[in-house]
């Protein structure tokens, strides 16, 4: 059996790093604008 | 120019909601569980070895482009037909989670194909071309939405490259019939038994199954991500 272990975990790693990049920019943003949006109705409100 | 009138949502119909619930948690831990079975509790390939198991992130995450593109193109022809936002609105949540699994299919495939078929990429390969030349026409429609200000415009040209772009993907998985060269036929999906062991089929369909729901929850979560952006634009507007 040939020694593809580099190619497997590189391969897993890249992935992780995909979706766990996107997942956090959705958290990040979404924290941004739920801010955003509260800071704007309690300028409204004042 | 100015749009035709868009069929608007109720005010504060979906934007209270949040953007990260049990879905998309049920989704990572169901993505988790199912690659440690991959890893840990399924057979190594007799001959490709470990690279074999890239085959349980590679092939499911293509899938789930195919729902995210052609979920984008649904939501574009309802938008082209109601006019309605939410469909439009699906059709951005659906284009970048789509482009997010291309990219993971074209960065994990090359990884894979370099030991197995001695080469990271090939040109006449045309499952490979297409794939890059889907991840092109859905980052194109992305940076049109992002250049028009008008929300009829952008919706009624984005839905227009989306529905052509996701003509795309019927050729994509038949090309392996058209142009047979390094991808191979299905494994799977093919008149007599898999050429999967039992353990490795039971992991893929699993994984096949976690990462469907992956693409649906980061979906639902994008979604609710531009509702709560349209209704920031609403409160600036109404101030």
């Amino acid at each position: 059996m040939i020694d593809t272990s580099l190619e497997f975990q590189a391969a897993y790693v890249l992935a992780a790093v995909i979706y766990g990049g996107y997942v956090f920019s959705l958290w990040w943003r979404s924290r941004r604008t739920r801010e955003r949006l509260d800071a704007l109705r309690a300028a409204k409100r004042r | 120019m100015t749009s035709p009138s868009i069929r608007a949502e109720p005010m504060g119909a979906m934007n209270e909601k949040p953007v990260m619930d049990w879905m998309l948690a049920a989704a990572l831990v169901a993505v988790v569980a199912v690659l440690i079975r991959a890893i840990a509790f399924t057979p190594t390939e007799a001959t490709q070895g470990l690279a074999q198991k890239i085959y349980y992130i590679h092939v499911p995450s293509a899938l789930g482009a195919y729902v995210a593109v052609g979920l984008l193109a649904l939501a574009s022809l309802a938008y082209l037909w109601l006019r309605d936002v939410r469909a439009d609105r699906l059709a951005e949540a659906s284009a970048e989670v789509g482009i997010v699994f291309l990219s993971v299919v074209l960065a994990t495939g090359p990884l894979w194909g370099r030991r197995i078929w001695g080469t990271w990429w090939a040109w006449w390969d045309m499952r490979l071309t297409l794939t890059l030349f889907l991840w092109f026409v859905v980052a194109a429609y992305l940076v049109l939405r992002g250049a028009i200000d008008d929300p009829g415009m952008r919706g009624r040209y984005g839905a227009v490259l989306a529905i052509l772009g996701a003509l795309l993907i019927p050729f994509i998985h038949l090309s392996v019939y058209l142009f047979p060269t390094l991808h191979p036929m299905p494994i799977v999906l093919k008149p007599e038994r898999p050429s999967l062991s039992p353990e490795m089929l039971t992991t893929f369909l699993l994984s096949f199954a976690a990462f469907t729901l992956l693409v649906l929850a980061l979906i639902r979560s994008r979604y609710r991500l531009a509702s709560l952006g349209d209704a920031v634009r609403a409160t600036e507007g109404a101030r």
